[in-house]
């Protein structure tokens, strides 16, 4: 029976162990891993500059529209694509996967069929834990704490306390086998962009493989171009109050212009900084300390106060919002560059919708919008899975096949006739392909992203363009790469008091002033420190 | 009948016309407005549910043009509840949470029961210490970690026991069938002992069938949590074939982006989210709307007891 008897040991040494991790943020003498260097600073990266892995662009693929910085764009999915792998990634071994998913669960493996098929072209089995990414953290902290993380799993870059000093102990160091040219031996691997694999490194060493995204995170304005075009108005405005206008023009009494306050579309108008700021002294600046913030609130309020907003938009999801404006309810909605696809599927009959980018708040031109997060999560390799790290580090080469290939048609799209038919020279899931491919692999290693809609090449196209015309001057977080512990463990609590508040500003229940005070108190409870961690990992990767 | 029986009973019947009961019979401004009120309270209550009901069998377009929920769907499209029970997800984890929900409620009600008796009774060894310690777990809570520690190195992960094992007995429902057993006359179980019973046959002859209300009603607070659990089955269950309903509906719920709807084409059309979500609403309350009027009659009665004596 000794082996279901509660050890008394190790239930105090696995509680204090995390709970040591989490809250002091270093590592555990009794259980260090000799040669990961020793303790860290709170913002994780007190080991020094690490090379990081040689950009080398896949030369298989073509995109039908690039341009430096954008996200390459397909108007078709490329007719007959060929394998780029010569057979099974990896030893051939069963492996596991601590995967996300933000789609419902798929069939079990004795009932899908693209698993199994999965499994056969892996030449081995992989098992996948999914877990909603949702409910991520309080999984991967019991996970950890059970010392349960399998072969390979996926995290956040940021939001987990202790984070750092947890890779050190439960995530395989691959340094060694990425940096620099290293990463060559494993190509698609190499085409991921620099700026994700920043993401990567904690403590100067390189604990995971990123999955890309930036442009396409982007937060824009989108507009209900028909109705627009319907009532003679150029979504083009020149000034803030000119959007403002325009937005009041559109507006009736069951008629709105906004699905929801645009905050980050007005405080972009605004020139607030995305995140923070660094001045040309190296002095950081939050966006919520930003002189132009109570503007960018007053501008927001008055919004609400002449009626031009949804009156639910508080109590309604970005489902619903887009919904509105698919009915016509609402004519704008905030979204992302990725969020275009589905305004396609909302209706029978496709609406116009095209992004309606920001003008500077006092006129002369587009204002510079907020570059999104430059990586989605990041794949570590358990310690556990010991001489395997090589082939973890096949698999998930495999994983990211590039746009076109047969590999990711496969992993995409499942088997032709079964998972997807061919529509129009397009690939198109079934119900079935929608059920069973959602294994969550598409975090466990994916290529650069590739902008592609299928059956609709001129949105694409018009997609493209507005990127070409808004990226280049786009402003990046340069907070986006970096850790601070501080952030990891009091982030959300104080966003969340600061959204609070705008809220209520927004909603009229507390004057804009209020704001103020409010950034006194948030850089007491740790926004100071986060400068301070942010400013230090900032230097350190630098220098 | 003697006279005053007739004038009681004509009170009571109203027929006289002034009173009932001693109370005067409302007027007709009076019954008007109650009617009025009642029927607003009612659509409160139902306009939710017939939205619910709706909203999920109303056409794609029309939820779409309605900017959410639909009163009176224009047709009946089942499309939602075929997206969701398609690849035969949904109809296991429905079997699961019904195992779990008829095992689960059984060991709950039995051990509930018997350490509600055991709390109850005056002089049984540790009664005191014991009944502080379930209060105490009225207070404190372990934390996720610890006991997600505790289930692994009971062996239960990835198993359906760390589901029922863990939530299995609820300290306040202990507390109410204790109460009730508190309650019951000392001198039926002195008869019954004088007849010679002993504790365990006054537990299981007299006890429990005198407690068949309050057991109703905690077995329903048990079918329901476990109907409706969904977090240690999250963090407890690696394995999504062994995951119950609610935490399989669940991400159609909170992680439902249009089911991947950038991999779809043009061909594709698929149901508004809200209708997704309504559908799972009624997939998800249907069971225990079935099982409750089964418990109903027990209800009333079993929520009394306790109420009145702690």
């Amino acid at each position: 029976m000794s082996e279901i008897r509660i050890d008394r040991r190790r239930l105090l040494q696995s509680t204090l162990a995390l709970g040591g991790l989490a809250a002091l943020g270093v590592s555990m003498s009794s259980c260090s891993n000799d040669g990961r260097g020793d303790g860290e600073s709170p913002s994780g990266s007190s080991g020094g500059s690490v090379a990081l892995p040689t950009y080398v662009p896949y030369p298989g693929f073509t995109a039908d529209l690039s341009g430096d910085g954008l996200t390459p764009a397909m108007l078709s999915y490329p007719s007959n694509p060929e394998p780029v792998t010569d057979g099974p990634p990896g030893d051939g071994q069963d492996f596991g996967a601590f995967a996300l998913t933000n789609t419902p669960i798929p069939p079990a493996l004795d009932q899908n069929q693209f698993w199994q098929s999965l499994n056969e072209r892996l030449g081995a089995g992989m098992s996948v834990s999914l877990v909603p990414s949702g409910d991520f953290t309080d999984r991967f902290q019991t996970t950890v704490a059970g010392d349960r993380l399998p072969e390979l799993f996926t995290y956040w870059p940021k939001g987990i306390p202790g984070l750092p000093s947890l890779l050190r102990e439960r995530a395989a160091d691959l340094t060694d086998l990425l940096s620099g040219d290293a990463i060559k031996a494993y190509p698609f691997l190499a085409s991921i962009p620099t700026e994700s694999w920043k993401s990567a490194v904690y403590g100067g060493r390189i604990y995971g493989v990123p999955i890309a995204r930036a442009v396409q995170s982007t937060v824009v304005l989108y507009g209900r171009t028909d109705l627009l075009a319907q009532q003679g108005i150029d979504p083009s405005p020149s000034s803030w109050d000119e959007m403002h206008a325009m937005f009041a023009e559109v507006s009736s009494s069951n008629t709105w212009a906004l699905a929801s306050v645009p905050m980050q579309i007005i405080r972009q108008s605004f020139g607030v900084p995305n995140g923070w700021s660094i001045d040309d002294g190296g002095t950081w600046t939050s966006a919520f300390e930003h002189e132009a913030q109570l503007e960018a609130l007053e501008a927001g309020r008055k919004l609400v106060e002449d009626g031009l907003v949804h009156p639910d938009t508080t109590s309604s999801d970005n489902q619903q919002r887009k919904t509105w404006t698919v009915a016509g309810t609402t004519w704008f909605v905030e979204d992302t560059f990725s969020g275009r696809p589905a305004f396609a599927n909302m209706a029978a009959t496709p609406v116009d919708v095209d992004v309606v980018l920001p003008p500077l708040a006092g006129g002369g031109g587009m204002a510079p919008i907020w570059l999104g997060a430059p990586t989605h999560n990041l794949t570590g390799i358990s310690l556990k899975a010991g001489d395997r790290v090589e082939a973890m580090l096949d698999v998930l080469n495999w994983l990211s096949a590039p746009f076109g290939s047969a590999e990711h048609l496969f992993k995409n799209y499942g088997i032709e006739g079964v998972h997807y038919d061919v529509v129009d020279g397009e690939p198109v899931l079934n119900d079935k392909g929608r059920s069973e491919t959602k294994l969550g692999i598409e975090y466990l290693g994916q290529g650069p992203f590739v902008s592609y809609l299928p059956g609709f090449p001129d949105v694409a196209e018009s997609m493209f363009e507005v990127q070409r015309e808004a990226i280049p001057t786009a402003v990046a977080n340069p907070a986006a790469t970096l850790f601070s512990e501080t952030e990891s463990r009091k982030g959300t609590q104080l966003s969340t008091t600061m959204t609070d508040l705008e809220t209520d500003i927004l909603q009229g229940r507390k004057p804009v002033s209020a704001w103020t005070d409010a950034v006194a108190t948030w850089k007491q409870d740790g926004g100071d420190a986060m400068r301070q961690e942010f400013e230090q990992a900032h230097a350190e990767n630098v220098g | 009948m003697s006279s005053a029986e007739t004038a009681s009973s004509a009170r009571r019947t109203g027929r006289s016309g002034a009173l009932i009961d001693g109370v005067p019979r409302p007027g007709r401004v009076e019954n008007v407005i109650k009617a009025v009120v009642l029927t607003a309270i009612c659509a409160v209550v139902i306009l939710p549910f017939i939205g619910i009901i709706s909203t999920s069998l109303a056409p794609a377009d029309q939820v779409t043009r309605a900017g959410g929920f639909v009163l009176l769907p224009e047709g009946i499209d089942l499309t939602a509840y075929r997206s969701i029970l398609t690849g035969g997800v949904v109809t296991r984890a429905l079997l699961i949470s019904s195992v779990v929900t008829a095992v689960g409620t059984a060991l709950s009600l039995t051990l509930t029961a018997m350490l509600g008796w055991a709390l109850s009774r005056r002089g049984s060894i540790g009664n005191r210490p014991l009944l502080l310690l379930v209060l105490v777990s009225l207070l404190f809570n372990p934390g996720i970690i610890p006991s997600y520690l505790v289930v692994q190195q009971l062996g239960l992960l990835d198993t359906l026991w760390a589901i029922i094992i863990p939530t299995s007995v609820s300290a306040f429902n202990v507390i109410v069938v204790r109460a009730f057993f508190v309650g019951l006359p000392q001198e039926v179980m002195d008869s019954a002992r004088i007849d010679g019973a002993g504790e365990w046959k006054l537990f299981v002859h007299m006890g429990l069938p005198l407690a068949r209300p309050v057991l109703a009603v905690v077995g329903l607070f048990y079918g329901v949590g476990y109907w409706n659990a969904f977090f240690n089955a999250l963090l407890y269950i690696s394995d999504s074939a062994l995951w119950p309903l609610q935490l399989v509906l669940r991400t159609y719920v909170v992680d439902g982006t249009q089911l991947g709807a950038q991999d779809l084409g043009p061909e594709v059309s698929l149901p508004p989210q809200t209708t997704i979500q309504m559908a799972i609403l009624v997939i998800s309350i249907i069971p225990i709307l079935i099982v409750y009027p089964f418990l109903q009659r027990h209800f009333a009665k079993g929520m009394l007891t306790g109420a009145v004596k702690g």
